[in-house]
Order: structure tokens, then C-alpha cells, then sequence
């Protein structure tokens, strides 16, 4: 029996809240059902569940952390993808998202530039059925821009191929790299493109619900996206296609594809082991696809112009004179992204950056001729680009990335749970490196695997400056 | 068939399975058949087709080969060993699996200790120090006697399980002694086993239990002349669990060694 059946037969209701909807409402006291034990454990396991609303948190995200002078006080937060104004709490309104394209062809922003082409509602009537959806998002070679860069087609395919009796949509919009903000801006912004994405999906696959799980952090996306699903279904857009937004509760590993499952179903985000893949068992057992926000923003595009969309949106933010979201044809060079697309340096020269959050890549200077792409750069996650200057020692940013890690840790696996609160204790670059492997090979999820990536850089091109 | 350190068998179940029908020595502390693979402890890592990967959670398939001693994977084995013990101080199988392992708890520094201890049970210790965080007892709770009354709390390093009350004994808990049937580091243990660690002539007897018509099979543990712990015994009816009357009341249930 799980968890939810229980508190259904106890509380003797015929559709109990999920715990974690419970909990968010701090006012009520009632357990409906659940055992106060479980509830503590889910409780215990968020950043924010039985919070009063509107405490503030100041941001320690990478962008903050590095522009911040003095330590921040009070209660904090990993990221509220407002990097480019960093550094922020959540006590000041946040300024519009900076925004711009040095793509031939801009796909994800094409609604949000200066000049931008159609409105778009225009593209929940324009997408066709499911087979061809499908085949023009295998064709366009569309991979997955959360990190992973799976190919969607044979996500999709998966799912639709999978027997059952329903399937499910899940748009990722649990953007937790700090770093990264173009989720937040296409939610916030352009949730139509999304959710005609999503609608999309779910003709190819055959599915009748869809979820749009936005993190906590992401207020204003919450509220824009669920207006404009009842926009949608006002105006018989989604012909019985039914959405709903789930909130995140504060977890950066609930943005995990199994965790995030297992976040919407209202318990502790901890992934599960794979196979069964989301795609062939998800959500209440259904095939599921789940897809970053990015990605299904793009699908509506592909599908109208029978394209390939090799672009990506690059949030810049650190030592750049215009931070901000910009779209490149993959390929791009870093140095012409920080150049063209970001007026260059701030005023120091640039020493190094971290490419794809807290479990991406760190580059010299030197190497910033380097394309973005999924090929030259692998590992890059959702390409958030922090830059730093000559200020900032590699120890700083090595202790940054520990002190994440040790915060973010589901605790589900042993080597994550033990090894990264180990991580500033090793004294030597052999205990590090070989604390890096058990990481890299033992943990359950990308988190843990992906945890060492930018340290082996750092040990790689700033030997010194990490074991003197 | 599916290759295992160069011996053959049929390719069925998880690579942990397959392993298991070859003797291959392969530590695992999360897995209980009935159960699925949990993927917690990640002790049992194996190299299949030269790709590392969790030998519980990966299903065998036709021409694989697995090699699970190589020199990568006890150097891992090892070192999640210690990180293990800088953590928690387990008994039973799981300390002496990591003794086995060469670990000796001084590579990394030692973790504040979970220091929670229960005796209010009539039946049950708990001793959270000894805990490696597997979570069988959790997901043999919930999953096989359909109860919840563990659970694990807290995210990351301060990871522990917990039954939300003071004692124990004040929790809903129906004495059915799965979790301790199935905790591989003594934090959770029954009154019985604790004694029947000091007898060393012990064996086991399979037996049927009359309490019922179900026709449920148990082990009895048994020194000299007497019954010192009953376990519920893997088989069709039962599947290794018990009811709590039989696992708990040996005395009552008056079984002579035959």
C-alpha cells in the first residue's frame, strides 16, 4: 500500500492533497491521514514546508556568492535565478530579464525579442497530429536542454510505444543550477510556447494530463503559467488536454527526472534507480515524459517549420558587462558569446568560468575559444556561464561547489550522503581525487556523478591554487 | 546466458541475482528480493561490459559479461567502506561485511554521531549509532506489513530514521519484527536475537507455524533444547514474513525440536 491510499483510507477522503500540498500551507495543522512521522520525514527533507510565507532568504547561488562582499545573513537561498542583478534576496522585486539573440534564427526566444514574429497562442492551432509531431521533432534531431541532451524523439517514442491505458506530460521547470534563469524567463514570459509544447507531447505520445512542476523559488512562473492554462482551456486550445502547476518545496536534486516524480506525487524528492526509465513507468505507473521547459518551448517552432533547432540559450552573469539570457546556434564559441553577446569584460580580465552550474565545467581564459555545443563541451548541464575574474581564486570557487553539494545532497546513497560533506576535509590532491571517484562511479544520480566534474577541472588547469 | 567473472548462467533477474547464482562475493546491504532494488547503498557496484553500474538495480541481459572484482571496484568498494564507517559503527552483517572489506573507519573524519537509542519495547531495540542508513527497514515497514511507522527524516548528511515518538513503544507499531528480520546492521534488533548472539550451537529449523490455518513457514533458531528466535522463513505463503504472534511469542507456541 503507498503512502497516499493510506492517508486516503484513514482520513476516509476520496482525494487527499499530496503531503507535500499539505505542508505548504502552513496554517493547517491537519495530518489527513498521513502518519505525522512521514510527514515530519517529507517535511524535514524541503527547504521551505511549513515556512511562514514571505520570510526572506538572501540568495547565495554562484552569481550572489561571488558579488556579495561580506557573508549573507539570515536565512538563505540557492539561487532565485535573478543572477544577472546579483546579488539579490527575496526582499527586493526583481528587474526584468535581460534578453537578446546572436542565434541566425532565434527559436526558444522568438516571442520575447524586439520585433518578434506571431503571437504566441497562434501555435496551439498550427500543431498537427500526434505521428507528425513526432516524426518532425525525431527528424529535427531536437536533444533535451535540461543537461542530459537525451534525443527527444526516442523519449517520445518510448512513451507512446509503451502499452497503457494513459500517459503523462511533465514539463521540468525545477531550474535549480544557480546560474540559470531562461526557465524562468520562457514561464514567465512565454508560457504559451510551453504549454503548446506540452500539448504537442502529448498528441505524439497519446496523453491525456500533463504536469508543469515549477520550483518554489519561481513565484511569478507559477502564477503566470497556471493563468495561462486557464487562458487555454477557456478558449478550447487544449481540447481535454488537462494541466496542472505543481509547486516545488526546496530541493535542488527534486529537478532529477525520478526525483521530480516523486516530488509531484507529494513525497521526499530522492531519485529512484533506472531502468524503469519515467518514459515507460512514471507518474502513478504511466509512461511519462518529462521534459525541460527549454526543450518543449522549442517543440512548437519545429513542428510548424519542419526544422532543426540547434540553438541554445546561454544565461550569462559574473564578470560580463551585459549579463543576461542570450541565444546561440550551438557551435558558438564561449569567447564570442562573453564578446558579442556580452559587451566582454566588466572591467577586470577574466581568469575562468564555470559552464553548466554546480555539476558542469570549469574553463580558463585561455580556453574560452571553445564551441558551446553538446559535442565540444560535454557535461555542460543547462549552460548557465558564471564568469570570473582575476579577484577569485579556484579555492573559492572548489569551496563554493563543496559547500552546495554538502547542502543539496538527497542523502538517499551512501557515497553522496558521506562523501560530500568530506569533500573540504581532504588535505591532499590524492584523498580528493580519489573521493571524486567514489562520487563519480557509486552515486545514484546525476548529482553525485556530476559533483566532481567541474573539481577535476579546477585540479586539472589550477593545481596550485587548490594544494599549494 | 550471462557471463560472471567468466562462469555462465542463465540470464534472468537483476545482474545482483545472476551474481548471487555464482557465489560471486558481492556485497549489497540495501537489497531484499521481496523488495526491488532500493539503490542506497551502492555497495554492489560491478563492471558490465566495461560500463560500472549498480549490480541490484540492472537487469541481466543475454551476453553480458560482469566482472565484480576488479581492481577499480575494491579500491570503490573500500573506500565507500570507510565513508561508511566515519558515519555509523554497524554490527551484524553489515560490520563484518566492512571489516571483511579491509575498512577500518580512520580515512575519513567521523561524522557527529546519531546517538538514539530505544529499549521501551517489549520486543525491539534500536540503536540509530549502529544505523548505515539502508532503509529496509523503512521500505519493509511500508511495503511488506503495509505499516508506516518508520521513516526516514531530515536531507543529506543528517539523513536518519525515525518513528516520531519519544519510545517506541508509543508508536503504532505491531510488533510484527520484519524491520529487525531485515536490518543488516544491528540498529534495529529484536530481544531474541540479541540473546541468541551469545549462544554459539545455534541452528535453524524449519517449521509450520499453528497458530492459524495460512500455513506460514518459519525458522526456528535453536540452542540445546530450546527455541531462542523465530524468523518467518522464505516461502510462497508467507514470503519472510511473519505474524507478530508467531515471531514474538516463541515461548507461547510451546514448538519442541523434533
Amino acid at each position: 500500500m503507498n503512502l497516499r491510499e493510506w492517508a486516503r483510507r484513514r482520513a476516509g477522503a476520496p482525494e487527499p492533497v499530496s503531503a507535500v500540498e499539505l505542508l505548504l500551507d502552513p496554517r493547517s495543522g491537519d495530518c489527513a491521514g498521513y502518519p505525522p512521522v512521514w510527514l515530519e520525514g517529507i517535511r524535514s527533507f524541503y527547504d521551505y514546508l511549513g515556512e511562514v510565507e514571505g520570510t526572506e532568504r538572501s540568495c547565495v547561488g554562484t552569481a550572489c556568492h561571488f558579488a556579495r562582499q561580506a557573508p549573507a545573513s539570515g536565512r538563505e537561498v540557492r539561487c532565485l535565478g535573478r543572477c544577472y542583478e546579483a546579488p539579490v534576496s527575496t526582499a527586493t522585486p526583481s528587474a526584468p530579464i535581460p534578453r537578446s539573440s546572436l542565434a541566425a534564427t532565434p527559436v526558444i526566444l522568438r516571442h520575447l525579442l524586439e520585433g518578434s514574429g506571431p503571437a504566441p497562442e497562434t501555435e496551439y492551432a498550427a500543431l498537427p497530429d500526434g505521428s507528425t509531431i513526432l516524426r518532425a521533432v525525431t527528424d529535427a534531431g531536437l536533444k533535451g536542454r535540461g543537461g542530459a541532451a537525451f534525443p527527444t524523439g526516442a523519449k517520445w517514442r518510448a512513451a507512446r510505444e509503451t502499452p497503457a491505458p494513459d500517459r503523462y506530460v511533465v514539463a521540468n521547470g525545477h531550474e535549480g543550477d544557480p546560474g540559470s534563469f531562461v526557465d524562468r524567463l520562457l514561464l514567465e514570459e512565454d508560457p504559451h510556447a510551453v504549454l503548446a509544447g506540452m500539448l504537442a507531447c502529448a498528441r505524439a505520445i497519446g496523453a491525456a494530463r500533463g504536469v508543469v512542476f515549477i520550483r518554489r523559488e519561481y513565484d511569478r512562473a507559477q502564477q503566470t503559467m497556471r493563468a495561462a492554462i486557464h487562458w487555454a482551456e477557456d478558449a478550447g486550445y487544449l481540447c481535454g488536454f488537462q494541466v496542472r502547476v505543481v509547486s516545488g518545496a526546496g530541493s535542488y536534486v527534486a529537478g532529477e527526472e525520478t526525483a521530480l516524480l516523486r516530488a509531484i506525487e507529494g513525497g521526499r524528492a530522492e531519485p529512484s534507480p533506472k531502468p524503469p526509465y519515467p518514459a515507460v513507468k512514471g507518474l502513478e505507473g504511466l509512461p511519462t515524459v518529462v521534459q525541460n521547459v527549454e526543450t518543449l518551448a522549442a517543440v512548437p517552432w519545429i513542428v510548424k517549420h519542419q526544422l532543426r533547432a540547434d540553438t541554445k540559450v546561454v544565461c550569462v552573469t559574473g564578470g560580463v558587462a551585459r549579463p543576461g539570457a542570450v541565444e546561440i546556434d550551438l557551435g558558438t564559441t564561449l569567447a564570442e558569446v562573453l564578446e558579442r553577446g556580452c559587451g566582454g569584460p566588466s572591467g577586470r580580465a577574466w581568469k575562468m568560468a564555470l559552464v553548466g552550474g554546480p555539476m558542469g565545467r570549469v574553463l580558463p581564459a585561455s580556453a574560452f575559444g571553445i564551441p558551446l555545443s553538446f559535442e565540444a563541451l560535454p557535461g555542460t548541464g543547462h549552460a548557465g556561464v558564471h564568469v570570473l575574474d582575476e579577484r577569485f581564486s579556484a579555492r573559492a570557487l572548489a569551496e563554493h561547489l563543496f559547500a552546495f553539494a554538502a547542502a543539496e545532497s538527497c542523502g538517499s546513497c551512501s557515497p553522496c550522503r558521506i562523501g560530500t560533506v568530506q569533500l573540504s576535509s581532504r588535505r591532499d590532491r590524492q584523498q580528493l581525487e580519489r573521493l571524486l571517484t567514489t562520487l563519480e562511479l557509486g552515486s545514484l544520480c546525476g548529482f553525485g556523478q556530476g559533483v566532481p566534474r567541474p573539481i577535476h577541472d579546477l585540479l586539472r588547469h589550477f593545481p596550485q591554487e587548490l594544494f599549494p | 546466458m550471462i557471463e560472471i567473472d567468466g562462469k555462465q548462467t542463465p540470464a534472468e533477474g537483476s545482474v545482483l541475482d545472476a551474481c548471487r547464482r555464482t557465489g560471486a562475493e558481492l556485497p549489497a546491504f540495501c537489497h531484499d528480493q521481496r523488495l526491488g532494488a532500493g539503490g542506497h547503498c551502492r555497495a554492489c557496484l560491478v563492471e558490465v561490459d566495461g560500463r560500472v553500474v549498480a549490480a541490484c538495480s540492472t537487469p541481466a541481459r543475454e551476453g553480458q559479461r560482469v566482472a565484480t572484482a576488479t581492481e577499480q571496484l575494491r579500491a570503490y568498494r573500500l573506500d565507500l567502506a570507510e565513508l561508511m564507517l566515519a558515519e555509523a559503527r554497524p554490527s551484524d552483517r553489515a560490520g563484518r561485511t566492512l571489516a571483511a572489506l579491509g575498512a577500518r573507519g580512520a580515512r575519513y573524519p567521523q561524522l557527529p554521531r546519531r546517538a538514539r537509542h530505544d529499549a521501551s519495547h517489549p520486543y525491539l531495540r534500536l540503536d540509530l549509532e549502529r544505523c548505515i542508513d539502508c532503509r529496509l527497514c523503512e521500505r519493509a515497514c511500508a511495503g511488506l506489513q503495509g505499516q508506516f511507522v518508520l521513516a526516514t527524516l531530515g536531507r543529506g548528511a543528517s539523513t536518519r530514521i525515525d518513528w516520531g515518538a519519544s519510545d517506541f513503544s508509543a508508536t503504532d507499531c505491531v510488533s510484527c519484527g520484519t524491520c529487525a528480520a531485515v536490518c543488516p546492521s544491528g540498529a534495529i534488533s529484536d530481544v531474541d536475537r540479541l540473546r541468541s548472539t551469545e549462544l554459539p550451537e545455534e541452528r535453524i529449523v524449519r517449521t509450520t507455524c499453528s497458530y492459524c490455518g495460512v500455513g506460514c513457514q518459519l525458522d526456528a533458531h535453536v540452542a540445546g533444547d530450546d527455541i531462542v528466535r523465530i524468523e518467518g522463513a522464505e516461502s510462497p505463503v508467507n514470503q519472510g514474513s511473519s505474524a507478530s504472534r508467531a515471531a514474538t511469542r516463541t515461548a507461547s507456541l510451546g514448538i519442541r525440536n523434533g
